[in-house]
């Protein structure tokens, strides 16, 4: 596997370092649609991660390097997952067997960085989000191994960037149940990665029920606006993995596919918008009955999966 | 080959020389650590011809200046080939490492010279048990090792833990010598010699081939501390100085890898040793990991995660036996290099974490992390190379402890997609076995790290600590550097276990090295480039940062307390609130004893709450088991009555039935 | 369009199984009997293209009885009883859903092992089916409320149920109805012996039985 030096392979991360932060419009808008209000406008979080850029900052005396180093570690690990994920048929600018491994790792990298700028803080609110993070978490990564493994085997293939563009909705003829199996596994992992209801709720105000949202809780200025990147890049990257399930790829034509790509993560983004207005946020020990939930339905498709190669 | 011997008794005679000055406690530190690096020197220099592809040399005991072209002689041989020589560089690097490290960390007193004399002893065995091509030899050479290792642990003696500790330690190194000794046994009497390194072929159509399968498991797994059989690691590694824990997990554990790897040339693979392997090497990665977290002692803790890692180099030897027994080559090579690899990435990352808890408990005399916090301001070097081990063992990019689980579950992946049933379950238990102890794993060390070293100090000592001098850093600092040098060198790393693996698999080093040169391009290469990629993101970024921050006004402030202004150290998260969302999930495989005393009456008064958590198996498995020996035994006490006119009929009787047994 | 029609309710039932395994609820719990039911009724319509008239007769009365006629009973036995929720089993619900996943990996297993004659679709069924069964005695044996026994019981019954369309034993529809008539009279019996209980003991908890002995 290379690493292309075209330009056109590039082109999905860049339109991810564009259009993420509109994913989190949308998601506000469709959450104020169902209270009955307008919402902000669509641009808004591009307003707000300019005047957060042009602040300036504070930092509590306990903090240490750690503390600094801690967003720009984050914005940059999933700025190069990013650089792993294949959009339509066009392959990641680095691919290679196993990369979805380094995909993994990689948001593992940068969530170790932002619990240990938590915990630099001292403070117990960012030490009980930590704790709650790298639990919750620790759940997520057999259930999203499980499901990457079951479409690696249904396409025979280590690559995410082969295997995306083999699996799509016209494939679904003859393993429609797995693939939703896989769908709703990953969606689940997705709300959890993401810290969206019904694991985390991103609008509280209150510390003790926070998870991610008081782990930044002593950030401000551009390290703030770094943070916010952050979430709205994963959002899109991890977003990418489960609606690439259902992109047909190879039937379409290259910008047909990546149209029908960039449309399929807005309505993603709409559903987490209605999921987080109709439902409540799930009371703490029961998440990990969520996430144990979301790898059955994983291990259910793996069996499937090899009830058809069999 | 002289030079390798003659290595060996420059450390000894120099452990002998530090035993005789032990008077002037610095001089025999110096003397002994002396001894031991150009003891190192001159062993690898000897080894350095068989790592790069000259055939093994030989050298028998009974014709000592001879050269390497000794008789066959079967008894008292020492030899060297490529698969020792890798296990012999690990376990001198970490040694000699330790030992400059040692030479600053150990107190000034009288004990010293013994302490180094032992210390030399137990680097030259385990260098004997590696060049050792006789099965005799080689227990002589473990039993040194076991009992110097010994002697080492116990230093601090005047403190009750640390006697029971050794005695823990004394008695499991002796059950597992015993297996060995059954396996020998058995390999002399179906192989007909005792010869290891030299030999002809795998032994394949001994009847007792799963007994002695079993035997040599038990032995060395024993010293590898793999579960079910790690409890005494975890009492033996806290208690002991810091520089000897180091050796003993960093070195001295991967003797038992060493051990396993030889049985797998000794013996033709079979596909049970596979499931054995992987049933053993998985739930040692996840039980270990989930023991660790709980734990209040940081040495402790660092010990369990030991027999996590040990536990993944087990299930990738478990997945290269199933590559050979079903003839797929290409599989068992990248499966046994990320094995091989994963020792030598464990011998360098635990080394170090060791060596910085070492340095820990200098500058601030406790262990206990909840009496420490905030360390990272006040020993800013020792905090830096604990975070690159904590990352390299979380096996996160781009270190080397990445590298080799990645190149793990891409064999497992790969078993599991593309083997055939059931043995491609053996490739989906490795792949969750590893997700799940990862995830773990993150979660123990955001805790170590975030709790030692992070935030505001929880004790006098800990605010009172300073930066260790300069003997003590260096060795941390180099261990450190090599661990983000072997993660971004990994294809060359690679090619240099080449020979290693062709040993393993007794096949040629040509093919082993097209598989793994095929395997770097597809995959390791990329790896490397992302890592260098990540790298100059995060430079970039913070660069960035800084010049936004250049002009603006930047302030100093108290964190936010939820405007409660008495903020103390006290109202920080603790190490066990950080773990216990996590084990009380995995409650039924973590026993505790708790006990809990709760306010009578309607007033507020004073509560009482103590938790410990347990080692499962130390729990239900070996302290009912001993007690029930003891009890069984104490119906026998009877003999023990003390009238001397009995002993002697006993010796009598005794000599009577052997008189008749022996003539009749 | 058929496989992948029949594959969906065979999905459906092993996600209700894991779900009955999980869920703490009584009352959820009997609705996710319900639809378990529901979905097994409608399988031999799927299988069999709905020629025949007594096929449809006899989906039309399992749906109704399994759907909505045994969950009506228990609805209603579940409130002469009271609390709706169930005692805390000794197994713990995240262990019951990890077994009950390993359960059916071994029935994948089995399944490979049985030589059944036929297309991909009953290759399907027989694990499904045994896994329900084997889920369904499982939940009896792990949980501790009196009405959790008689849900487990209808899980079983509905994988036997599921087992026999999966075989095709012919002259299916005698032998469903009298399986029918079994359950029917089951849960009746089950139904009146609950209401003698709960004179007798003061929670639904069938290890508490053995007070009956003094």
């Amino acid at each position: 596997m290379m690493i292309a030096m075209e330009p056109l392979p590039y082109l999905p991360l860049v339109l991810a370092l564009l259009g993420a932060p509109m994913l989190r419009s949308v998601i506000n808008r469709t959450k104020a649609w169902f209270a009955g209000r307008r919402g902000p406008p669509l641009l808004q979080p591009y307003r707000d991660l300019r005047k957060l850029l042009s602040k300036g900052a504070v930092y509590s005396r306990t903090t240490t390097w750690m503390f600094r180093m801690g967003p720009a570690v984050g914005l940059s690990t999933v700025i190069v997952a990013a650089l792993l994920v294949p959009m339509a048929t066009i392959a990641a600018p680095f691919a290679f067997v196993g990369d979805l491994f380094l995909f993994g790792y990689l948001l593992a990298l940068g969530r170790l960085f932002t619990v240990l700028a938590a915990l630099d803080t001292g403070s117990p609110f960012e030490g009980m989000g930590a704790n709650r993070e790298v639990y919750f978490s620790a759940l997520t990564e057999p259930v999203l191994l499980l499901c990457l493994a079951t479409l690696a085997r249904q396409t025979d293939s280590l690559s995410l960037s082969r295997i995306y563009p083999a699996v799509g909705v016209f494939s679904w003829s003859d393993a429609t149940p797995l693939l939703v199996l896989v769908a709703a596994a990953m969606l689940i992992v997705f709300l959890t990665e993401n810290a969206r209801i019904p694991v985390d709720d991103p609008t509280t105000h209150l510390e003790l029920t926070m998870i991610h949202e008081v782990m930044v809780l002593d950030h401000g200025g551009p390290d703030l606006a770094f943070i916010e990147y952050t979430v709205a890049l994963k959002l899109w990257v991890v977003g990418q993995l489960i609606v690439g399930i259902f992109v047909p790829a190879t039937q379409l034509t290259l910008w047909g596919a990546m149209l029908a790509d960039v449309v399929g993560l807005f309505v993603l983004a709409v559903l987490v918008g209605v999921v987080e207005s109709t439902m409540a946020r799930l009371r703490m020990p029961n998440v990990p009955q969520l996430l144990l939930g979301a790898g059955a339905l994983a291990a259910m498709a793996w069996l499937l999966v090899l009830q058809v190669g069999s | 080959m002289i030079l390798l011997v003659s290595g060996l008794v420059v450390m000894v005679l120099a452990g002998v020389a530090a035993l005789g000055c032990r008077r002037i406690p610095r001089l025999a530190g110096t003397i002994a650590v002396s001894g031991v690096l150009s003891g190192s020197a001159l062993a690898l220099m000897g080894a350095f011809g068989a790592l790069t592809g000259r055939a093994p040399a030989r050298f028998t005991l009974s014709t000592a200046i001879a050269s390497a072209n000794a008789l066959a002689n079967d008894s008292g041989a020492l030899a060297i080939d490529a698969l020792g020589a890798f296990f012999l560089l690990v376990v001198l690097v970490v040694s000699s490492l330790a030992a400059i490290y040692g030479l600053g960390y150990l107190e000034r007193n009288t004990r010293t010279g013994a302490s180094w004399f032992f210390f030399n002893v137990l680097v030259a065995s385990m260098a004997f048990v590696v060049v050792a091509d006789d099965g005799f030899l080689f227990l002589i050479a473990w039993e040194l090792a076991a009992l110097s290792s010994y002697f080492l642990v116990v230093q601090h003696d005047e403190r009750a833990e640390v006697r029971r500790a050794g005695w823990v330690y004394l008695v499991a190194a002796h059950v597992g010598a015993a297996f060995l000794v059954v396996f020998f046994v058995l390999l002399g009497q179906h192989a007909g010699s005792l010869r290891l390194v030299s030999l002809a072929g795998p032994l394949s159509n001994a009847a007792p081939l799963h007994v002695m399968f079993v035997c040599a498991l038990i032995g060395f797994g024993t010293k590898a501390g793999l579960v079910p059989l790690h409890p005494w690691l975890v009492e033996a590694y806290p208690v002991a100085p810091s520089h000897v824990s180091a050796v003993l997990s960093g070195a001295m554990s991967k003797l038992g890898i060493y051990g396993l790897a030889r049985v797998l040339t000794l013996l033709d693979p079979q596909e049970p040793w596979g499931w054995t392997l992987i049933f053993v090497g998985s739930s040692s990665t996840v039980l270990a990991i989930l023991l660790a977290l709980p734990q209040r002692d940081l040495k402790r803790s660092i010990a369990y995660s030991s027999a996590e890692n040990l536990g993944i180099v087990a299930m990738a030897m478990g997945l290269g036996v199933f590559a050979l027994t079903r003839g797929n080559q290409g599989l068992a090579v990248v499966a046994l290099a990320g094995g091989l690899l994963h020792v030598a990435n464990h011998a360098v990352f635990k080394t170090l974490l060791f060596l910085a808890a070492g340095a820990l408990q200098k500058a601030t005399g406790t262990l206990d992390i909840e009496r420490l916090g905030g360390l990272l301001r006040r020993m800013p070097i020792t905090g830096a190379v604990f975070l690159v081990g904590a990352l390299a063992i979380c096996a996160l990019p781009p270190f080397n402890g990445f590298a080799s689980e990645f190149i793990l579950l891409v064999t497992a992946f790969d078993t599991a997609i593309s083997i055939p049933f059931p043995v491609d379950l053996s490739g989906l238990i490795v792949v969750l076995a590893l997700g799940l102890a990862s995830g773990l794993a993150l979660a123990c060390f955001a805790r170590l790290v975030g709790i030692v070293w992070l935030g505001e100090p929880r004790s006098d000592s800990a605010s009172a600590a300073c930066e260790v001098g300069f003997l003590m850093q260096a060795p941390m600092i180099v261990l450190a550097i090599a661990c983000l040098a072997i993660g971004l060198g990994v294809p060359w790393m690679l090619s240099g276990l080449e020979r290693p693996i062709a040993v393993l698999m007794n096949t040629s080093s040509d093919m082993v090295g097209g598989v793994l040169k095929r395997f770097s391009a597809a995959s390791l290469r990329t790896v490397v480039s992302v890592g260098a990629v990540l790298f100059g993101t995060i430079v970039a970024l913070a660069v960035v940062r800084k010049l936004m921050l250049r002009d603006r006004e930047v302030s100093q402030h108290v964190t936010w307390g939820c405007g409660y202004t008495a903020t103390s150290s006290r109202i920080q998260y603790t190490g066990s609130s950080f773990a216990e969302p996590i084990t009380e999930l995995f409650a039924p495989l973590i026993p505790h004893e708790s006990r809990i005393r709760l306010p009578t009456g309607t007033l507020p008064e004073a509560a009482e709450l103590e938790k410990h958590t347990l080692d499962p198996c130390e729990h239900w498995l070996y302290a009912p088991a001993f007690r029930t020996i003891r009890s069984g035994l104490g119906s026998l006490r009877w003999i023990q009555h003390g009238r001397i006119r009995l002993y002697v009929l006993y010796i009598i009787v005794t000599l009577l039935v052997l008189l008749a047994w022996n003539v009749g | 369009m058929n496989t992948v029609l029949f594959e969906i309710v065979l999905v459906v039932v092993m996600i209700a199984d894991i779900a009955l395994l999980g869920t703490s609820r009584i009352p959820a719990c009997i609705r996710i009997v319900a639809a378990q039911g529901i979905t097994l009724g409608l399988l031999p319509v799927v299988v069999d293209h709905a020629e025949r008239p007594h096929i449809i007769a006899l989906a039309a009365i399992t749906v109704v009885l399994r759907g909505f006629g045994f969950p009506w009973l228990l609805s209603r036995s579940l409130r002469m009883l009271g609390v709706p929720r169930e005692i805390h089993p000794p197994l713990g619900y995240a262990m019951s859903t990890v077994l009950g996943v390993v359960i059916l990996g071994y029935c994948f297993w089995l399944g490979a092992r049985f030589e059944v004659t036929g297309s991909g679709m009953t290759r399907l069924v027989l694990p499904v089916a045994l896994a329900t069964i084997l889920i369904g005695l499982m939940i009896t044996i792990v949980r501790r409320h009196a009405l959790m026994q008689v849900i487990g019981y209808l899980a079983l019954e509905n994988g036997i149920y599921a087992l026999g369309v999966g075989l095709s034993i012919e002259e299916q529809l005698i032998v469903e109805l009298g399986v029918l008539l079994d359950v029917f009279v089951g849960v009746f019996v089950m139904g009146i012996a609950l209401h003698h209980l709960h004179h007798e003991i003061e929670r639904p908890d069938v290890d508490l039985l053995d007070e009956l002995k003094h």
